[in-house]
């Protein structure tokens, strides 16, 4: 009787674990990371200051991503910057984190229309 | 001193039978786990920037315009930045609508004479029938175009029909709008709509 009831119990946590360590994995794929949509503003704001002061369009034009990510000062996440082309073409792929959070900025061209998507990644 | 070691020998067998449900519970967990694909990265679009790119779509139009205008391309550049904008927001599940009119010149060298070209875009995902009313004073002309989605259509007035300020009116769609022009200006107006699961920005711009 006792020996029984001793092996129910066990069952009934190995169960419980099971159901834990399956809880475990589905919370942790469904989970969203909160946005730093205030750092996120600023990265944002810094693209268009960058474009204010004339800097940013002579990277985009050049397609240089890595030189103008050395513009953007955001503290506290890393960044990296993707410059796309009307036909998807990218200079920067995005990176191999977890969670990214996105923003982007558009580009009609500089002296001629040449059109380009600016991609800021954060994470 | 024989029968205590027995029975504590039968005790530890008995508690090993029992644990081995949750050893068994631990190692398929453990199994499960190893065998799982990593992680895959979640990309997650900052849902704040619905303002920040139509301010931003807003400010490009108007250099894409003046892009063609440059190049002899009257609104091409515009029509291409247009639907290159539209694939992007695809892209990002915003749903964008647009319609643009522009005014340019017959004759670009000499504005102050010609007659006024004005080029409506239709991006508002549907055929839709553009309404222009160009007024001077109290006389007024009025033209309609049928425009197809992602598309453009010129309509034509006759210099006569403008003056140096002249007042033009767009409609479409039970919406209008009113605004002053100076003759011999190339102008913008567009409005833009970013919507993405109930955020929505509507706005005009003019220049």
């Amino acid at each position: 009787m006792r020996k029984g009831v001793w092996h129910t119990l066990e069952s009934i946590m190995a169960g419980i674990i099971i159901i834990l360590f399956l809880v475990a994995i589905v919370s942790r794929q469904t989970s969203v990371a909160p946005g730093p949509n205030v750092i996120i503003m600023q990265g944002l704001e810094e693209l268009r200051d960058l474009d204010k002061k004339g800097i940013l369009r002579d990277y985009v034009i050049d397609r240089n991503n890595t030189g103008l990510d050395s513009e953007v000062q955001i503290d506290f996440f890393n960044h990296s910057i993707s410059i796309c082309d009307t036909g998807g073409n990218c200079n920067g792929s995005a990176p191999s984190a977890r969670s990214i959070w996105v923003a982007t900025y558009f580009v009609a061209g500089k002296n001629n229309y040449t059109p380009y998507e600016v991609i800021l990644y954060l994470w | 001193m024989v029968e205590k070691g027995r029975s504590l020998q039968f005790a530890g067998r008995r508690r090993m039978k029992g644990q081995f449900f949750i050893l068994g519970a631990v190692l398929l967990c453990a199994l499960f786990y190893i065998g799982m694909p990593p992680p895959e990265a979640i990309t997650m679009v900052f849902t704040g920037d619905l303002s920040y790119l139509h301010r931003n779509i807003g400010e490009e139009f108007p250099k894409a315009l003046n892009f063609g205008v440059n190049q002899s391309r009257s609104c091409n550049d515009l029509l291409n930045f247009t639907r290159f904008i539209y694939n992007k927001m695809r892209e990002r599940r915003i749903n964008f609508t647009a319609a643009w009119l522009v005014t340019e010149y017959t004759d670009p060298d000499n504005p102050l004479n010609s007659n006024l070209n004005v080029i409506i875009g239709n991006f508002l995902g549907l055929e839709t029938s553009f309404t222009v009313n160009i007024s001077v004073g109290s006389s007024e002309t009025i033209e309609s175009a049928l425009i197809s989605d992602n598309s453009t259509d010129s309509i034509l007035f006759q210099a006569s029909a403008i003056s140096g300020i002249y007042n033009l009116t767009i409609s479409f769609n039970n919406y209008e709008k009113k605004i002053t022009l100076s003759r011999g200006k190339i102008s913008i107006y567009s409005k833009i709509e970013l919507n993405r699961a109930g955020e929505i920005i509507i706005d005009e711009i003019t220049g």
